[in-house]
This record gives structure tokens, sequence and C-alpha cells, in this order.
């Protein structure tokens, strides 16, 4: 077990050197760089800027350097000082931007994949094992309603009901009071009193999909003879159901977890542009269209990490739930 | 040993049963048709027929293991609790009084060791189930007492093996663990549904012999499920010969074996390939003709269609059973009608 840690940690360095360099390359790939969007912007607006002042900014950013230079100097900040660089909008250092934003992120989505979880696998039990019923068409109708909705128009048909009948808005995160306090529990009662929004936004998709993968996975358990063998035991049904075929069943699932977090993040930009919520989704975007490279090269490398950290966590569950891979891998 | 005494009253009784299967977009289908069987404590029936003939679906509608779809329109299965008998054909599935019956009074052994055990418990966490299930011990006395049945069933380095996955064993040793969580509780009964159909032949021969000697030790009565016949001659007192959801010909084993009534019976024994020198060989003479779909049995005998014997009252009369000699019986025209009239 210990070495399929350790083999799996080592694939996981490997892999984050990877994901630098294509990020890196990615931000550098669109033609110019943030100076000529920069001088762009200031020329739209009529303003004349020195061909001086832009020869020194140029020289100060070290984008005139070659590619290999430029990522070194990138890359040995992050490795060894843990910095990220400067953001040349913000004008401030990428560290003291990204990571409110991506605490935001990584709540809000870890709350919405507890939400899919807990409500996904009560009804997904329920629509296999009464195949045919009521309730397994209602769990079907309703899980590809939720599948076909963007969550967009979800988001916005939610901000319109919330208004018309409760008179509020369900915009942000934290009510303006609370919004650079510390945390408290008046503001862990805000911030859900809000949060239920997007939650439920961002969770009805990934729910929808995970009752029909449930379903459809433990429709095939239901019928293997160690069901039988369980029942021939003489336990009661409902510990027949969940001890053998749901075991079974939720491997495929548990396998998944790992992709979630990413997708979860770059599927919430638009619904945190909706919403208006303080997420990495939107920083993300700004910074890749004024061609912010050191924020946005941050921001693909910490989703990298993401990826590979939400891979390792589901591979060990894995092995954890499942003997036969655990063995395997002796 | 605990030597239960041979009474021969009847442990489970099944009587006069049959077993529909329903289906949305068809008619029903009759798998098993007035089934009689009865099981007295210590003796082995063997039900004998080719696959889909109901054997299986006669088993385990005595454990009420059968799928939604099934329903046990008449007939009645009653089994001896000790404290009268209960008639299985009419508790609910999964009503508590039948759930006390399986495992703890009647107990099952599937055909495919493999599939048959969970893949993601170890044997020891299977086996541990059931006895804490239906004898309320602890989990360390339940262990105990699951090493100890691994190590009668004659699987080695019991207590090691316990904390084994299935898929860590070899088919011998899977089918072993099987019977000793068959046995946790001491049945009264033991249904066995092909357990040696999926080992190969030496092991089958090893696991028949722990079967007999369990039967032995504990006196329970057994239902042993096959279609080979040399297993039956092996193992059975007694034996049932279905074909397509009817008992045929039933009766001590020995006699059908000896003097088979039933054509089937007959076909069936003729089809059973022998050892002999060059010069003595003779040909198989396999049974004509394939089986029919429940759905196109003749409403008289089912054999009908492949029966070289058949005659007029055939196709449409179902044929009575018929006491051929003490406690050998056959459901056939032949036996009822004087041979002269049916061969004319």
């Amino acid at each position: 077990m210990l070495r399929f840690i350790i083999n799996r940690l080592i694939a996981m360095v490997l892999t984050l050197w990877a994901v630098s360099v294509v990020a890196f390359a990615i931000i550098q790939l669109p033609p110019g760089d943030y100076l000529t969007t920069y001088v762009a912007t200031l020329n739209s607006n009529g303003d004349r800027v020195d061909p001086s002042t832009i020869e020194a900014l140029r020289q100060q950013y070290g984008f005139g350097e070659p590619f290999l230079v430029q990522y070194w100097k990138w890359i040995s900040g992050i490795v060894g000082r843990g910095d990220f660089g400067q953001s040349f909008e913000w004008k401030a250092p990428v560290t003291t931007l990204i990571w409110g934003r991506l605490g935001n992120s990584i709540l809000i989505e870890g709350l919405a994949v507890f939400a899919m979880w807990t409500i996904a696998l009560p009804i997904g039990i329920y629509a296999a094992v009464r195949k045919y019923s009521l309730g397994d068409y209602l769990a079907t109708i309703g899980g590809f309603i939720g599948l076909a909705v963007p969550n967009f128009l979800m988001a916005l048909v939610l901000m319109y009901l919330s208004f018309v009948w409760f008179g509020t808005t369900i915009g942000g995160l934290f009510s303006p009071e609370f919004e650079n306090a510390h945390w408290s529990l008046p503001r862990i009662w805000d911030f859900l009193s809000r949060a239920w929004a997007p939650v439920l936004v961002l969770a009805t998709a990934g729910t929808a999909e995970l009752i029909r993968i449930l379903r459809a996975n433990l429709l095939d358990e239901l019928k293997k003879p160690y069901v039988t063998t369980a029942r021939a035991k003489g336990l009661p049904e409902w510990k027949v159901i969940l001890k053998y075929p749901v075991r079974v069943a939720l491997n495929p699932l548990v396998s998944t977890i790992g992709w979630l977090l990413p997708t979860l993040v770059s599927s919430s930009v638009i619904v945190s542009v909706v919403l208006n919520l303080p997420t990495a989704g939107p920083l993300l975007l700004r910074s890749l269209t004024s061609q912010d490279m050191y924020l946005a090269g941050a921001l693909i490398m910490l989703l990298g990490v993401l990826t590979v950290i939400g891979t390792l966590v589901s591979d060990l569950l894995l092995a954890w739930i499942d003997p036969r891979i655990r063995y395997g891998s002796k | 040993m605990p030597q239960i005494p041979m009474a021969d009253k009847p442990l489970l009784t099944v009587r006069n049963m049959s077993i529909s299967f329903s289906s949305p977009d068809e008619a029903d289908i009759e798998a098993v048709r007035q089934v009689d069987l009865s099981l007295t404590p210590g003796k082995t029936l063997a039900l004998v027929g080719e696959s889909g003939c109901g054997k299986s679906v006669t088993a385990r509608a005595v454990l009420r293991l059968l799928d939604k779809n099934a329903i046990i329109p008449s007939g009645e299965i009653l089994f001896d609790t000790g404290q009268g008998a209960v008639d299985i054909a009419r508790l609910k599935p999964d009503s508590l009084a039948m759930r006390s019956i399986r495992g703890a009074e009647i107990s099952m052994i599937f055909q495919e060791p493999m599939s048959s055990l969970s893949p993601v418990h170890t044997i020891g966490d299977q086996i541990d189930e059931f006895i804490i299930l239906h004898e309320r011990l602890s989990p360390k006395q339940a262990r105990e007492r699951t090493v100890a049945l691994l190590d009668q069933v004659g699987v080695p380095g019991a207590r090691d093996r316990a904390n084994a996955y299935p898929f860590e064993l070899s088919g011998g040793l899977r089918q072993r663990a099987m019977i000793a969580m068959a046995l946790a509780c001491t049945p009264k009964l033991l249904i066995a549904d092909e357990p040696t159909t999926a080992l190969d032949v030496t092991t089958q021969a090893q696991i028949l012999d722990l079967l007999r000697q369990l039967q032995d030790d504990y006196g329970m009565a057994m239902l042993f499920i096959t279609h080979d016949l040399g297993v039956v001659a092996e193992v059975a007192d007694e034996i049932a010969v279905m074909y397509l959801g009817d008992v045929v010909e039933q009766g001590d084993v020995y006699e059908v074996f000896r003097r088979p009534k039933h054509p089937y019976t007959q076909a069936l024994m003729n089809s059973v390939p022998r050892l002999s020198r060059k010069a003595d060989r003779k040909r198989l003479s396999p049974i004509k003709g394939t089986v029919p779909s429940p759905r196109d049995r003749p409403s008289g005998c089912a054999f009908t269609s492949r029966c070289p014997h058949a005659f007029a009252p055939c196709p449409a009369q179902r044929p009575e059973r018929t006491q051929v000699s003490a406690g050998h019986v056959a459901r056939c025209h032949l036996l009822a009608h004087e041979p002269a009239e049916a061969l004319a």
C-alpha cells in the first residue's frame, strides 16, 4: 500500500511539472503580450503612450527574453519562494489575489459535491431497486431536466424566483458587512443563507448524472448471484441491498471524484459571473482576456494541482473500498 | 456426533406446487407445474433434469428467492419447524418469518462459487455476518466459529483464509467456503444447486465426499440439484426426474436407475456414455429433437413431442401419478394403459 502511494506521489510530481510547462506555453501562445493588450486599450480610449515607456516596461517584465528563460524565472519563483509573480492588471502579487478566491471556489464546489452525493445516492438506489415504478420515472424525468438545463439559466431562474417570492437577491456569497470579516457564527450563517443557491445550481447536473450512473450500475449488480446468496442468509432486504450491490456499484462513481473538482471549477465560470460569486472562475476568465499571464498561469497551474490531488484521492478511496484493486497493485 | 434419529416424518413436503412467471408483454409462463416432493432428515433427494426444466426454480421457491415476477399460484410448501408446519408458499418473501427460516433452518449452496460470494468482502466477514444474524454472537465468537467451520470443511490455514477475499482462493476452496457458510447455523435442510458443476472432476469428487460426510455428521436433509447422473449415483437416496416443469418420475435411486419407467428417464439413461472395450461399444442414442419452449408445451404430457412411444391420450391429457412399486412413481400413460393398447 505504501509503495502504491509513493508511486502515485512520484507520478503526481511529474504530471505537475508537465502541467506547468503546458500552462506556461498556453498563456504565451496568443500573439502579443500583456503590454500590447494594454497599449491597445489605452489607444482605443484615445490616450497616447510613449514608445520608450513601453520598451522600459517590456525590459522590466522580461518579455523580450526567450521562452525557457521566462519559464525558469516563473517556475523557480513558485517552487523556491512560493512566489507566483505579479499580476499586471491588479498591480499586486498573484498570491494575494488568488488564495481567497480559490478558497471560496473549493468551499462552494466541495459543498456542491457533497450535495450531489447526498441527493443522488438515495434517489439512485431507489430508482434501481424500484425499477419502472412511479418514483423511478420521476427520478428519470428530473434527472433529464437537470442534465438538460444549462447551469446559468437555472441560476437566472432561481434569482428571479427568489426575488419574486422572497424579495431577496441571491447574488454573491456574503452580505457587504461580512465581506471582509473573519469567520464567526453570524458570518457562517450569512454564508449559508446565500451559498445554498450556487451550491444547488452547481450540483444539479452532477446529481442527475450520478443518479443515472448509479441506477445503471446497481441494476447490473442487483441480478448478480451474490445478492441472492445474501438474501438466502436471511438478511433483511434493505441490508442485503446496502451492504452488497450498492457497495460494488459505488466503485465507478468513486473513480469520478478525481475529475469532478476541476470540471466544477471550469463549468462554474458562467454561474459565478451570473450570481456574482467571488470564486476563481471569473478571475481566470478575466486574466485570460487581458493576457495577465502570471495570474492566468497560476490559476491554470492550481487547477492542475486540484485535478492531480483529486485523482490521487479517488485512487486511494478506490483502493480502500475495493480489495481487488488494493491487492492487484502489489 | 449428534445423530438425529432417522424419522420417517418428512421435514419438507412440497405438494402440488406450480410456479408461473409473468411478463408485461407476453402471457404467463408456467415454469413448474404441480410438483410433489418430500424430504426426510438424513436423506438426499436429487432433482435431475436438463437446463431450463425448472429444477433450480423449484429449489429457489422453497426459500422464496424467486424474482418478483414469479408467483406460486397453487400448492403448498410445508416445512416442519419442530413446532408445527409452516406453509412457506404463503409467507411473504421479505417477512420476518421467512427470513428466520432462511439460513437458520434451510440454507443453500449455489452453483458459481465465484459470483455467489461478494467480491468486496472477506470470506470470514461473509460467514461471520451469517452467524451474528441468526445466533446473536459477538463478532469475536462468530469469527472463532467461522474458523472452526472452515477447518471442518477442509480449508487449510483456516484462520488466515478467513481474511482472504474470494478472488484469492481457488474454485474448490471457494466452494468449500460456500459450504461452510451454508452450514454455519446447522440447518435442517441443505439445498445444493449444482454445487459441483463449475468445478473440475477431482475437486468435484472431493466436494461430494465432503457433503456426504457433513450430512452424516449433522443429519440434515439435502435437496441436490444436478444434471449429472453420475453425481446422482454418488450422493442421492432418492431421485426426482424433471422435464419441462413436470416431475416425470421419482423414487428410490437404485430402483429408478435399475427400472426406469418413464420414456424420458429411459432415454436419459441410454445417453450416458459408458467405458467399454472397442468390440463392445455401442453408439449412444441421443433423445431426438430439442426441448420445446414452455410456451409450446403440450397440454398433456410434456414429453409427447419427443417420446418414441407417444400415443392417443398423450398430447391432450396429463398422465396421473402412477405407482410402479413401493415409493416409485411415474407420470406416463403407458403405465396406466395396457401395453398392448399402447402399441396398437
